[in-house]
């Protein structure tokens, strides 16, 4: 099983690598970055300039984090329904490869894909933070990524998951719910708090539901810059991801 | 011997193959017969249990090995055909350092061992070649293919039934599946004609060395609608 695992994720992830959206996407990216780091203001807030590396690291993570989970959405989605379409799926039904590693092995490949293209954007942001003169900054930027990869795989892993049991619309449209309500869960929590009602009660609901991802690219942030994180929300997630993927083992497809 | 017994499956309460009974002989190439929708690819699918069938039964001897080619075969683009054998020869457990001989004779068998391009500059009969190839890894004693002529042009259609021929003199137990008769007459020991799902002819070979072509046979077949 796990050499079968291996080589479909190995083929598959080659297949993501070469999707044009990934590379349009991370230049956009990297533009946007540059954008960002142009620090030509007179506007201060708590004593440093609002283009000041500590304002502008945490807008730029955040921006890291926003594109890698959209990154996650726009390669894991109808990735695992399209290898039934094109009938790949017959070749290895009938070589006895079960569901499980069948699947799993293509959800590993969006997980690398998205976690890829989020390598190189946070490489630029490395970048940023080295010209900037905060080389110190770059060790410990390693396993904030890795708490950003959590983050990343959790919405490519949720997407790909669903797939495999939803029409591709309605598995991209809870992609896209779950991703909005992931990343801005501390501003949507804030809005709910505004709004009362059946409204209020139904973001509370989704809130309760999807982990807080923006709570984790925070952690990553400040773990980054040597401030002090929440640590407890990686557990959250940690579970989440095994929740999610569980899904792998309990949807089956009825035919090849 | 494979022995199919009032197979059946339904798809929205529309019975797509209906109480489907035949054998096939060992060493023998069994043709499927009929035209679109007669129900040809899902026996083909229920067989490999790519689809559930309803009711009845598929004997197939334990200890044989099936390889399947399908009707219009997808391959990763970006590999070559050897990657592709060995692809799916990784995914069928062959182990490695037999697996590379293996993926070399088979690209020779099927002519594609100087082929070093691409899959995406592979023609439509280069890739049905290559469905063949990947059918015949780890030596499998019955051959499933499904329509291997499809849009191949007049040589290799040629160059494909000289395969095929090649596969039965080898022994292989052969199920196919095809619309070109002319092929099928060359090659098939017998066979069946399917429409709507159910059998409306059997025949043998020495059926159609009695004069009548099969074209004929078929086509009074199916204008007819009775089994015989």
């Amino acid at each position: 099983m796990k050499s079968s695992v291996g080589i479909i994720m190995k083929t598959a992830l080659k297949e993501r690598m070469r999707r044009k959206e990934l590379y349009i996407i991370v230049i956009l990216a990297i533009l946007l970055l540059l954008l960002c780091s142009s620090d030509v203001t007179s506007i201060t807030m708590n004593g440093e300039a609002v283009t000041g590396f500590s304002n502008m690291f945490l807008l730029m993570h955040t921006l890291v984090h926003f594109v890698g989970c959209v990154l996650a959405v726009v390669l894991s989605l109808g990735t695992i329904p399209k290898e039934y379409e094109r009938k790949n799926s017959h070749l290895v039904w009938v070589r006895n490869i079960s569901q499980e590693a069948y699947h799993g092995g293509l959800t590993l490949a969006n997980v690398c894909a998205s976690l890829s293209a989020a390598a190189i954007l946070y490489l630029a942001l490395g970048v940023y933070a080295v010209t900037k003169g905060h080389g110190e900054v770059l060790l410990r930027m390693i396993p904030a990524f890795l708490m950003l990869s959590l983050s990343i795989s959790f919405v490519s892993l949720f997407v790909s998951v669903m797939s495999i049991k939803l029409p591709v619309m309605a598995a991209g449209i809870l992609g896209v719910i779950v991703m909005v309500f992931g990343v801005f869960h501390g501003m949507i929590g804030l809005f709910k708090n505004m709004l009362g009602g059946l409204g209020g009660k139904c973001m509370s609901f989704f809130l309760f539901l999807v982990p807080d991802l923006s709570g984790i690219q925070n952690a990553a942030c400040h773990f980054a810059t040597g401030e002090k994180m929440e640590a407890h929300l990686i557990f959250v997630l940690l579970f989440s991801l095994w929740v999610v993927s569980l899904g792998l083992f309990i949807f089956r497809k009825k035919e090849a | 011997m494979i022995t199919v017994t009032g197979l059946s499956k339904s798809y929205n309460g529309k019975k797509v193959v209906d109480d489907l009974s035949f054998t096939m002989k060992e060493g023998n190439l069994f043709a499927l017969l009929g035209s679109n929708g007669a129900g040809k690819s899902t026996t083909i699918k229920m067989m490999l249990s790519l689809v559930k069938k309803d009711g009845g039964r598929i004997e197939i001897p334990e200890d044989a090995l099936l390889g399947y080619s399908p009707e219009t075969p997808y391959f990763p683009p970006f590999l070559t055909g050897m990657e592709v054998l060995l692809y799916y020869g990784v995914l069928q457990k062959i182990p490695r350092e037999k697996l590379k001989v293996e993926c070399g004779t088979l690209l020779h068998l099927v002519g594609l061992s100087e082929e070093k391009t691409k899959i995406k500059f592979y023609s439509k009969g280069m890739l049905q070649r290559l469905a063949l190839a990947q059918a015949m890894l780890g030596n499998p004693s019955i051959l499933i293919l499904d329509e291997p002529c499809a849009g191949l042009d007049a040589m290799g259609r040629i160059e494909m039934i000289e395969l095929i021929m090649k596969l039965k003199t080898a022994g292989k137990t052969i199920l196919m599946n095809s619309h070109i008769l002319s092929d099928i007459e060359k090659v098939c020991d017998e066979g069946m004609i399917m429409q709507k799902g159910k059998v409306l002819r059997r025949f043998t070979k020495e059926d159609l060395r009695g004069g009548e072509s099969l074209e004929t046979i078929f086509t009074k077949t199916i204008s007819g609608g009775i089994e015989k």
